[in-house]
């Protein structure tokens, strides 16, 4: 498997927990938003699956970018840029995955409010991590 | 909420999160040994036979070149000189006069059965 396949498979992967993550935190802001008990129970489910299979994916797309970069975990320039926001943020994705599988619903208000802060963080992670991605490829 | 309920969960993140900075530690630990062992194996692909007039030039190399083009040849202050495609005479003619405030001459230094042995070991390296 050559680097154009890891290329390939980067390009195809990554963008899916991106946009995931994403939806994720917004449904989850929608359904804070919402206060009414139904509106916000569905904007929460929708937020809980997006985040799950933000997770689930996620995998895939650091396993085919640390194949292309060859291993390296910090490297220079964009690709270290792209790192240093990446590792935080699909560190805290799978935690905050694992987090919310086990306590589903059963949320406090406070607990809720850590949540979003650090979803948020993993977002604003995430559009950096792709921002200096998308760099690396137009210096190319 | 008891706070016992909200403490498991919490360790359970935090053991994920931990696990896949493990995952992209041993994914990367991976990718690197993959690495060498493909440098590897390429370098002993284009090792010249023993005795040949390319081994003689490998040596010749690593003695007066690869200060400047790696020794692996694949470039450092000098180009990468896997794949060259100018001819024999031209390489000789490099390796002879120099290139003026790029390359020394090496005229001086080497016999023409030497700068023979150099394009012989050249011819070796592929893209």
């Amino acid at each position: 498997m050559n680097d154009a396949f890891w290329a390939r498979m980067h390009g195809g992967t990554t963008h899916f927990p991106f946009v995931l993550l994403l939806v994720s935190v917004g449904f989850d802001l929608a359904g804070c938003w919402w206060r009414s008990g139904i509106r916000a129970r569905e904007f929460s489910s929708v937020g809980f699956y997006s985040l799950l299979l933000a997770a689930a994916v996620s995998p895939f797309a650091v396993l085919s970018g640390i194949a292309l970069s060859k291993g390296t975990l910090i490297g220079s320039g964009a690709l270290a840029r792209h790192h240093l926001f990446l590792w935080p943020t699909f560190g805290l994705v799978i935690g905050l995955a694992g987090w919310r599988s086990v306590v589903r619903t059963r949320v406090s208000r406070r607990a809720q409010g850590y949540y979003l802060a650090l979803a948020g963080a993993a977002a604003v992670g995430m559009l950096g991590a792709g921002y200096w991605g998308g760099e690396m490829i137009l210096a190319h | 909420m008891k706070p016992s309920l909200e403490i498991k969960p919490i360790v359970l993140g935090v053991l994920s999160s931990l696990g896949a900075l493990v995952f992209v530690l041993a994914a990367s630990a991976f990718f690197q040994m993959v690495q060498a062992a493909s440098t590897a194996s390429a370098s002993l692909a284009e090792r010249p036979a023993v005795g040949s007039q390319a081994e003689r030039g490998n040596t010749l190399f690593i003695l007066n070149c690869a200060h400047c083009h790696g020794a692996d040849a694949r470039g450092d202050e000098g180009p990468d000189l896997h794949g060259v495609a100018t001819s024999d005479r031209r390489i000789a003619s490099l390796i002879k006069n120099g290139i003026n405030g790029e390359m020394p001459a090496f005229k001086a230094k080497l016999s023409d059965d030497d700068v023979h042995a150099l394009i012989e070991f050249l011819r070796t390296l592929r893209k």
